[in-house]
Formats: C-alpha cells, sequence, structure tokens
C-alpha cells in the first residue's frame, strides 16, 4: 500500500485508473452507438413497410371527335 | 464507406483522449504552488466550454422547433441539454476537487461556484418542467421557450458573474478584487504607494539577491487590521520565483518586473493558479483536450439525439 501512494508511483497509477475508466466509456459509448444506429434504421424500415400505398390515378384527356 | 469514415473518427476520438488523458499526468509540469494539482485543468476548462456551447446548440434547436414544430428538433434540443447537464456536472466536481487540494475545502461558495450551481439549478428545472407535463405537444412548446429563457442566463452565470464579484479565488488575474492583469508600478522616488483592491502596497526596497531580484513590499490589509512585510522575486528571465501569500488569504503577491537601479517595480496578487497555460506544453495539451472534449460531447450528442429521435417517430407513428 505505501508503493502505490508514493509520489513518483501514484501518478503512474492515478493514469492508469483514468485510462480504464476511459476505456470502459469508450466502448459503452461504441456499443451504444451501434445499437441506436440499428434502432433506428430497423424503426425507419418498419416505418416505410407499415406505410399504406398511395392510390394513384391517371387522368387522360381525350377528345372523342378529334382524329 | 461514410460508415467506415465514421468508425474511424470514433477509434481516433478514443486514441485522442486516451493521449489526453497521458499528457495530462505525465506531459504537463507540475505548478509552483499547485504541486499535481494543476494538472486537473486540462480536463475542467474544457468540459466548463463544452458545457456553455451544448446549452447553446440545445437553445439553438428550441428556436427551430418552435420555428417548424418538428419533434424531432425537439429531440434534438433535449440531447443537447442532457450533453450540457453532464458536462456542467463534471466540471463542477473537477473544480471542487481542485478547490480541495489548493484552497482546502470542496466547497466555500465562492462566486464562480455559486453561479455554475445557478445554472446546473436552472437546468434541472428544465427537465423537470419537461417531465411535469403530459401533452406531448404542449411539453415540447413550454420547454422550448423555457430553453430559451435559460440560455439567456448561460452567459451571464458563467462569464459575466464572476467577473463583476468583489473577490474570488478562481484562478485568473482579472478576477480577483482589484487585480490587473498589468498589476501596479511602484517607485521608490515616486509612487512608492498604492492599491490592489482594497489592499494598500508600499514598496520598501527593490535589491539584487544573487541570481533573484527581490522587492521588499508592505503590504495594509483591508481597515489596517494587518501589517505584513512581502518579499516577492523574480529569476534573471523575469520569471516570478517566491510569491508570498498576503497574510490571512490564499491569494499571493507577484513580482513582475523589477528594476534594483531606478527602484522600480510592479507587483500584482494571483490566486493559486493563475497563468498556467503560460507554460507551452501544458496550452498544448490544453488545447487538444479542448478539441477532442468538444468532439466527445458531439458524439455523445449525436448518440442521445438518435434515440430520442426514433422514440418521436415512434410516439408519432402510434399517433397516427
Amino acid at each position: 500500500m505505501q508503493v502505490v501512494l508514493d509520489a513518483g508511483v501514484a501518478i503512474y497509477i492515478a493514469m492508469s485508473v483514468a485510462l480504464v475508466v476511459w476505456l470502459g466509456v469508450f466502448i459503452y459509448l461504441l456499443r451504444i452507438d451501434a445499437q441506436a444506429k440499428e434502432l433506428k434504421r430497423l424503426v425507419l424500415a418498419a416505418h416505410q413497410e407499415s406505410t399504406p400505398a398511395t392510390p394513384r390515378a391517371t387522368v387522360e384527356h381525350r377528345t372523342p371527335h378529334a382524329q | 464507406m461514410a460508415e467506415r469514415l465514421a468508425l474511424i473518427a470514433k477509434y481516433t476520438l478514443g486514441l485522442a483522449m486516451a493521449g489526453i488523458i497521458y499528457a495530462m499526468f505525465l506531459v504537463v509540469p507540475q505548478y509552483v504552488g499547485l504541486g499535481e494539482a494543476g494538472r486537473i485543468i486540462i480536463v475542467h476548462v474544457p468540459t466548463a466550454w463544452v458545457t456553455s456551447a451544448a446549452f447553446a446548440l440545445s437553445a439553438i434547436y428550441s428556436i427551430v422547433y418552435l420555428r417548424t414544430r418538428s419533434p424531432l428538433h425537439d429531440a434534438s434540443a433535449v440531447s443537447a441539454a442532457e450533453v450540457g447537464m453532464l458536462f456542467c456536472i463534471f466540471a463542477t466536481v473537477t473544480g471542487a476537487i481542485f478547490a480541495e487540494v489548493v484552497w482546502g475545502t470542496f466547497w466555500n461558495w465562492d462566486p464562480r461556484e455559486t453561479t455554475i450551481l445557478v445554472l446546473l439549478l436552472i437546468y434541472a428545472a428544465y427537465f423537470a418542467l419537461r417531465s411535469s407535463i403530459d401533452d406531448g405537444a404542449r411539453r415540447r412548446r413550454l420547454s422550448a421557450v423555457y430553453n430559451i429563457f435559460a440560455c439567456v442566463t448561460m452567459p451571464f452565470l458563467l462569464f459575466v458573474a464572476p467577473r463583476v464579484a468583489d473577490s474570488t479565488l478562481h484562478p485568473n488575474c482579472a478576477f480577483l478584487q482589484g487585480s490587473k492583469c498589468e498589476g501596479v508600478s511602484l517607485d521608490l522616488n515616486g509612487a512608492k504607494i498604492s492599491q490592489l483592491g482594497d489592499v494598500v502596497v508600499e514598496l520598501k526596497a527593490v535589491e539584487r539577491v544573487g541570481e533573484l531580484t527581490r522587492a521588499v513590499v508592505e503590504v495594509r490589509m483591508p481597515g489596517l487590521t494587518e501589517y505584513a512585510d512581502l518579499a516577492p522575486t523574480m529569476d534573471s528571465e523575469g520569471k516570478a520565483a517566491d510569491r508570498p501569500e498576503f497574510p490571512g488569504q490564499s491569494f499571493r503577491m507577484v513580482l513582475i518586473e523589477a528594476d534594483p537601479q531606478a527602484g522600480t517595480a510592479r507587483v500584482n496578487m494571483q490566486a493559486p493558479g493563475t497563468g498556467l497555460l503560460s507554460n507551452q506544453r501544458t496550452l498544448w495539451v490544453f488545447l487538444a483536450s479542448n478539441v477532442t472534449f468538444g468532439l466527445l460531447a458531439l458524439w455523445i450528442f449525436r448518440i442521445r439525439a438518435t434515440i430520442l429521435q426514433v422514440s418521436a417517430r415512434l410516439q408519432t407513428t402510434e399517433a397516427l
């Protein structure tokens, strides 16, 4: 314990702890980012599938006596 | 292709942040009077900057929401406010740790501490307001208006109020009552008495002591309660060496310029940590840290905004 609290060693310990915490946060962010993107893709795909087809009509002007 | 670039950018950000952590502990030097505690500036100040940027972004999205009434813009406004809140808490906690090391207490209601707490409460009220209204459209509209008003208070609380306060220990020469970034000039053969705020200073001597130049300055504290002779020194390169503390105070006297032949000296008061960025290594790590924390905040904002936007889309679909 005394070695850990030594001024020369303590700064390396503090840096290691900070790096491990950042590694954990970084991995968490990467995972949640990928999951959020996947969720967005699924929702958009489902939204497109559930959207009912818009009825379409073509209006054609005909003049019966034209020839 | 775009996805691959985004992934590379994320890994680069991860490495950059790891580099900042490494530099914070092993590249940034110790600071006189602060020891290891001075390193916290690499995290504390960028998080405070990111806080103000995130709250400003949130207000912009709220304005856009009020124009377009799109729930997606409201989701972005909430995401930015959440990121701002997260980084504001981070800045407050790192500041409190710094205060404990340097001032001897985690919280002493310094103007800077008080204003950031008020800002935290204002944005806590924003989230409370959102959670208290059930009707979606009304919630979005009212919280957008509140958010704009909250953002208006932010520059005042972060930048103006701590500077107009009578006195603060927060490191910055301009923050201490009466202190000036350029200090006060004293002359043994002329104006040898002056004032630094409400402290009277009188130059008694300017002399060479080996490699150092020393000024002997008598200080009379407010109400003439205490007198003391302080002897700040500077080395041959003009860098301040000894910075004696004012009697009963946590701030110090620093010698900026001295000419023993002419009998002149320029002194100022400094809070612990003032001038931290005058070191080049500290400055470059600090600048890199600002960029890295800004990008990190942007990434967190995008993730949160995506989740909230998906949620908004689902709610819209259900309502139909």
